[in-house]
């Protein structure tokens, strides 16, 4: 029984000491493994006499059992340790850049396009796409403009021939949408227009234009006003607000143009934020496809995107939109 | 239009300052661009739309401003003698040294004149040239100046003849004849055609109508007898008439956007009034003054509920009618609303719209409330437009970078298809054409970025013929993946990288189409590829030309593909069904063969895909490798083969059997192990 005592003292002394999971496994090994010290005193119950042997295996047994709880505290703490050791080892420098991972990077405009596009929608108009070579029919002669007027020149056209022409304006889809729909309607899109401007930092010969009509009964300028003033707020917050100013187009009457409150006043623009024309759907248009316009009337709207992208993110120059230059587009990851 | 503050003061009284009298009248629908200084104090630019022809003059500028607030802006005595017409008394006495006839009276719908004898040509007095100055006009001799100043204060453009120059002392007002030639006041020899209006002497053409006078009645310094013409002359033939000239002048400016033909004869009131005080000279008794067609004066209908449900607002009709009545319609109130006649100098009223946006413009638009419309509307796009959308998400997944190109553009080697479209009168070569591809653009934007690792593409409209569509365009070269700290280069982007966006494109676009061998001569006869749905060519792709890329200035090793997006929406759809997943395991084999390059590697899958039967499961190429220890003319290829059962689990016995089976069928095809 005294070397019961000795070997459990000497164990419990050495696992006391182990400094590592390692020490900790040798120290268990030579005390509980098979052939370990402790262990190994049982094998001396044969040499006892029978009424002692019980006793001194159930001594032994409990002496293991005690060393082997300390181990198993031990390796608790040891590997507690040991692992916060590592793991400082294996500290990382948060400071370092992480990984690059290639996203797709949409064209800054295309974004814009993209949010007043779900606007639009959200508002219940249809997206439909117009062409971009278009007829002089549906460019002016559907929109009301009298052969050959002045109004014209406001628009220098690029033409192909004397029937074709690359759109100014995307209210060319008007003359098209109403020969092949009946109001009540709501109607956009979005698209590329071209006029035969001299290229420099705020005027290009091609540009993007939205450009939305709705034909209901009852219409007003005050519905225009509200969805204007919903696009608006949709787009840049609840603040803004919609100035109209009389204008002139030959296919509105009474025809607008309209500002909204400039949300990027810190960036040195003004207080309003002029971006488009719009009006009333004038009536010869309406009449000119069967339209009823007692009972029917109806408003449209167009605007620029290049002026909301620029005002934005303080872009002074028209011409970085179709150079490309890929230190430009990743300022704008989305 | 520039005018001084100090003028329109002349013709309405006011405290208001330069700033005010351009926001009002910027609020009325004139935009003030800008103002400047000058000697007479501030000059106002407006910029006045087509449809106003009345508002490119100092009295319909301030006819607006007392339409909008007849007390603050409040009509001076000038004003009112302006409205009366500067009578003179002698209007209904003929001029007796001249005649006129008018021959095109379809052109030339009123001439009046009158005429000047012994009148010096000396320079104007200092206060009128200050004003043309500070107006943006040079001031010249005092009958010139003297026109230009009624013409800007009243918007009548008139014009002066050295009567002794004038053939047998006569004007006939006519189109050119065959062959007829003038030199004009700038000193160019214009060849002039028969539909233009001209104003003739008994002999032939003496200025062009509304647009500039001639050389050889021109008023110099040695003039002692002048003829004033003041007409009203048909805006179309004026504009038809300039820019066949291609030429614009202060009157052929304002003849195009109409002339008030009632003002004719005021307009030679107020010359001789302006000559008188600048050198005493009085005009001869009497005028002429022809007015072949009249313009009948419109009356209009206009109803109060109409202008309160389109304007939106209310306008009480006491005010509707005040400001037509300062706009100078006649009005009288009638049971429904008013009624209006139209003054003569507005050619833009037509109906009563045009009446609800005169009231509504005055009343102001800043009173018009926000109101939504009411009614149920589904918002959405066209199934072909959504198509677009979902390519282009495709493709930003993918990781690429979106690019916008010019849709005119120039000649490029990369553009082939056999109908271009070409502008008529294009700015430059480099804006000529309408693009038929976007790869010239897409590689433009390559070039631009040099030295980058690119991919990018494009989605746009392209053109042949009259057929108008959206294509997409994708341009790669460099490495996949950027330069990273402590990791393995990337590989650079190759053939089967371009293979391998369109054939993800399609997966994503749900598409199903074949690849198969094409001609196209803009890419590398070796490494180019295309994609059918049965003959229609949905996409091409592979490595540029080098001739091609090296005249482009592409970065090395750059790949080009282009899809036709119209033909790819229109191209059979992928179904997708749920596929159950297998619970048991799968066996792997792999094949390293050396076998003739002549054999596809289709043909190989293929085999391997027979002899494995329902139990394969996947089958893909490893490597494939040229070179040292392989006979010329074959490579050594590794494929795998996945064995699965969707029912149980798979022997040993049974996967070497496949692969036994495969081995026969590879070696059929001229296949050794390696």
């Amino acid at each position: 029984m005294e070397s019961i005592d000795i070997v459990e003292k000497a164990a419990c002394a050495a696992v006391a000491s182990a400094n590592t999971s390692a020490e900790l496994r040798e120290i268990e090994v030579r005390y509980l493994g098979r052939n370990g010290e402790l262990t190994g005193l049982l094998r001396r119950v044969g040499a006892l006499p029978n009424d002692q042997k019980p006793l001194f295996g159930k001594a032994v047994n409990e002496a293991k059992a005690r060393v082997q709880t300390l181990i198993d505290e031990r390796a608790v703490a040891l590997s507690g340790a040991e692992q916060a050791a590592r793991f400082e080892t294996e500290k990382v420098d948060l400071t370092m850049p992480g990984r690059r991972f290639r996203a797709g990077l949409p064209h800054v405009l295309a974004q814009t396009i993209e949010r007043v596009k779900s606007v639009m929608i959200g508002l219940g108009f249809q997206y439909v796409d117009g062409s971009e070579l278009e007829s002089l029919r549906y460019n002016f002669s559907a929109l009301n403009y009298p052969p050959d007027h002045p109004a014209m020149d406001d628009q220098d056209t690029f033409y192909i021939d004397d029937e074709r022409l690359l759109r100014t304006q995307c209210t060319a889809i008007q003359g098209r949408t109403f020969e092949s729909r009946e109001p009540p309607l709501r109607v956009f899109t979005i698209g590329r227009c071209f006029r035969n401007e001299a290229v420099d930092r705020t005027h290009g010969h091609t540009f993007m234009q939205v450009d939305a009509f709705m034909v209901d009964e009852g219409i007003s300028m005050a519905h225009l006003r509200g969805t204007l003033g919903a696009f608006a707020r949709a787009m840049f917050g609840p603040e803004m607000t919609v100035r109209f100013r009389p204008d002139y187009f030959p296919f509105v009457e009474p025809g607008v143009d309209f500002a909204i409150t400039n949300p990027f006043k810190n960036r040195g623009a003004g207080d309003w934020m002029e971006i488009g024309g719009a009006g009333l759907v004038h009536p010869n248009i309406l009449e000119a496809h069967g339209i009823d316009t007692e009972r029917f009337s109806g408003f449209a709207f167009g605007l620029g995107i290049e002026r909301i992208c620029m005002t934005q993110y303080g872009i002074d120059d028209l011409r970085l939109f179709f150079d490309n230059d890929l230190r430009f587009l990743e300022q704008f990851p989305a | 239009m520039k005018v001084t503050v100090e003028w329109i003061k002349e013709f309405v009284n006011t405290e208001a300052s330069a700033d005010e009298i351009g926001d009002a009248l910027t609020m009325l629908g004139i935009e003030l661009e800008g103002i400047d200084d000058s000697p007479l104090g501030p000059v106002l630019d407006f910029k006045v739309t087509p449809n106003r022809g009345d508002c490119l003059s100092v009295i319909g500028l301030a006819r607006e401003l007392a339409a909008k607030n007849a007390t603050r802006y409040r009509p001076t005595e000038l004003f009112v003698r302006a409205a009366k017409g500067f009578l003179r008394g002698d209007e209904t006495q003929a001029l007796s040294s001249a005649r006129v006839e008018i021959e095109a009276d379809d052109l030339c719908l009123r001439f009046s004149a009158r005429g000047w004898d012994g009148i010096r040509v000396v320079p104007s007095s200092s206060k009128l040239q200050a004003r043309l100055s500070a107006c943006g006009m040079r001031p010249i001799n005092v009958i010139v100046d003297a026109a230009n100043y009624v013409m800007l204060e009243l918007g009548q453009p008139l014009h002066t003849f050295d009567f002794d120059l004038l053939r047998e002392e006569r004007i006939v007002v006519r189109r050119a004849r065959t062959g007829e030639t003038l030199t004009s006041l700038d000193d160019e020899e214009r060849d002039l055609s028969t539909d233009m209006l001209m104003i003739c002497d008994g002999v032939g053409p003496v200025a062009i109508a509304g647009v500039m006078g001639g050389a050889n009645s021109e008023v110099s310094e040695g003039t002692t007898r002048i003829l004033l013409e003041s007409a009203h002359f048909d805006p179309r033939s004026i504009r038809a008439t300039r820019k066949h000239l291609g030429m614009s002048t202060e009157a052929s400016y304002r003849f195009e956007r109409f002339v008030d033909p009632q003002g004719t004869l005021r307009a030679t009131n107020r010359f001789a009034e302006i000559l008188e005080s600048e050198s005493g000279v009085s005009p001869l008794q009497g005028v002429i003054d022809l007015h072949p067609r009249k313009r009948e004066a419109s009356s209009l209908t206009v109803r109060e509920s109409r202008w309160n449900s389109l304007l939106g607002m209310q306008v009480p009709r006491a005010a509707a009618g005040a400001a037509l009545v300062g706009l100078g319609f006649r009005v009288e109130e009638t049971n429904e609303g008013l009624s209006a006649v139209t003054p003569s100098w507005r050619s833009d009223i037509h109906r009563e719209e045009d009446l609800i946006e005169e009231i509504g413009r005055v009343w102001g638009y800043e009173r018009v409330p926000e109101a939504l419309p009411t009614g149920a509307a589904m918002g959405g796009e066209t199934p072909e437009s959504a198509f677009l959308t979902k390519c282009r998400n495709a493709m930003l997944r993918m990781g690429f970078t979106e690019v916008l190109n010019h849709t005119l553009c120039a000649d490029s080697p990369l553009d082939i298809a056999a109908e271009r479209v070409a502008l008529r009168h294009p700015q430059s070569p480099e804006l000529a054409l309408l693009r038929s591809s976007l790869l010239p653009g897409v590689s433009m934007s390559m070039a631009r970025n040099r030295g980058r690792d690119i991919q990018i593409f494009e989605i746009g409209r392209v053109f042949h013929g009259s057929w108008e569509f959206a294509m997409l365009g994708i341009g790669m070269s460099g490495r996949l993946l950027e330069e990273d700290w402590n990791q393995p280069q990337s590989p650079n982007a190759d053939f089967y990288s371009a293979k391998g966006v369109v054939e993800k494109l399609m997966e994503m676009a749900e598409r199903v189409g074949e690849f198969r061998e094409t001609s196209d001569a803009r890419f590398h006869p070796g490494r180019r590829g295309a994609l059918f749905d049965g003959d229609e060519e949905l996409a091409v792709f592979g490595a540029v030309l080098p001739e091609i890329a090296n005249k482009l200035d592409l970065p090395k090793g750059s790949l080009l593909a282009e899809i036709d997006l119209h033909a790819l929406f229109n191209a059979p759809k992928v179904e997708r069904i749920y596929t159950p997943i297998s619970q048991f395991p799968s066996v792997r084999r792999d094949f390293s063969i050396s076998i003739a390059k002549s054999v596809s590697y289709i043909e190989i899958e293929r085999a391997i895909r027979q002899a494995a039967g329902e139990l394969a499961d996947r089958v893909w190429p490893i490597s494939s490798y040229e070179g040292k220890g392989i006979e010329p003319g074959h490579h050594g290829i590794a494929v795998a083969l996945v064995l699965r059962d969707r029912e149980r689990t798979l022997t040993d016995e049974e996967a070497n059997d496949v692969c036994e089976n495969a081995w026969k069928k590879l070696e059929s095809l001229g296949a050794t192990r390696r």
